[in-house]
């Protein structure tokens, strides 16, 4: 299974619903931006470039078939109210794939923190918020977006703060993997 | 109250203090007064409000250690534990400014 097949099957999973197509390669997009900014590398391969209904990438399609081949979603096509033509993207009632781990804890984390920001909204909104990105706003029709632009912009905001330790370290209080700040103090003291 | 920082942040702020070359007593001294500022004085906490660390409090500093200055960024969870506070300190990204 490609990692582009993966990222999107494991946004439908996490999402615990359908989710159309279009919405679904823009969360991808949301999230790759926030771990650009974040972690310093996009967690698809996706090579999105500008597109009049938002970035795209054709190897969309090919994630998505390789996801309908193997049978780990299902497509189902409709018409909305307003009359446009929708796939629907849902996951199969297949046990959860043995390659869940294929990503960080800060990519699972982003792609959680995408879902949860943008899954709600109506789409004309998450279109508008796709758009009013950087990498959208400074890229001109059919080129290829400068992601790489984006890179560490959060983290160096937050003086290079990581995502993954911060992750690890919440783990680690909860397992009890932790020393005191009067532990600390004692073992420096002795080392004038 | 209390203030804690994961096994894994421990041992990052001991390597870097080894690395920097300077008396463990003397840097550490100025991070724990920070850290008690912030647990004492909760006013002068900074949580983040957006992005994938929103929640979590971030507190960045400068630390004058001639012949060296160091930007200090700690983010930290703050729990309330038996009617006091819980710091737990998350990570620590330390960043040379100035070396004479």
């Amino acid at each position: 299974m490609t990692t582009n097949a993966l990222v999107l099957e494991t946004i439908v999973r996490r999402s615990g619903r359908h989710v159309s197509r279009t919405r679904l390669l823009k969360l991808a997009y949301m999230a790759d931006l926030i771990a650009w900014r974040v972690l310093g590398a996009p967690i698809s391969r996706f090579n999105y470039h500008w597109h009049h209904h938002g970035p795209f990438d054709g190897e969309f399609y090919c994630a998505m078939e390789e996801l309908a081949s193997a049978r780990r979603v299902t497509l189902d096509s409709l018409t909305t109210n307003e009359g446009h033509d929708c796939v629907l993207v849902c996951a199969a009632t297949a046990p959860p794939s043995p390659q869940a781990s294929h990503f960080t804890r800060g990519q699972i984390h982003i792609l959680d923190y995408a879902i949860k920001q943008y899954l709600g909204l109506p789409l004309k909104d998450l279109l508008a918020v796709v758009y009013e990105t950087e990498p959208m706003k400074s890229a001109e029709r059919n080129d290829p977006l400068p992601m790489e632009a984006q890179r560490n912009r959060d983290k160096d905001d937050l003086g290079g703060i990581c995502l993954e330790t911060v992750l690890e370290s919440r783990e680690q209080f909860a397992r009890g993997e932790h020393v005191t700040l009067e532990a600390l103090k004692s073992e420096f003291a002795g080392r004038e | 109250m209390s203030i804690a920082f994961a096994r894994g942040v421990a041992d990052k702020l001991r390597s870097q203090i080894r690395a920097w070359g300077i008396a463990p007593a003397l840097v550490a001294k100025e991070i724990w007064s920070h850290l008690e500022d912030l647990d004492e004085f909760p006013g002068q906490r900074t949580r983040v409000h957006k992005g994938p660390l929103a929640g979590c409090y971030l507190h960045q500093f400068q630390i004058d250690l001639p012949p060296i200055i160091l930007s200090v960024s700690i983010v930290y969870d703050v729990e309330e534990k038996h009617g006091g506070h819980v710091i737990s300190v998350l990570d620590f990204a330390p960043k040379i400014l100035q070396e004479e």
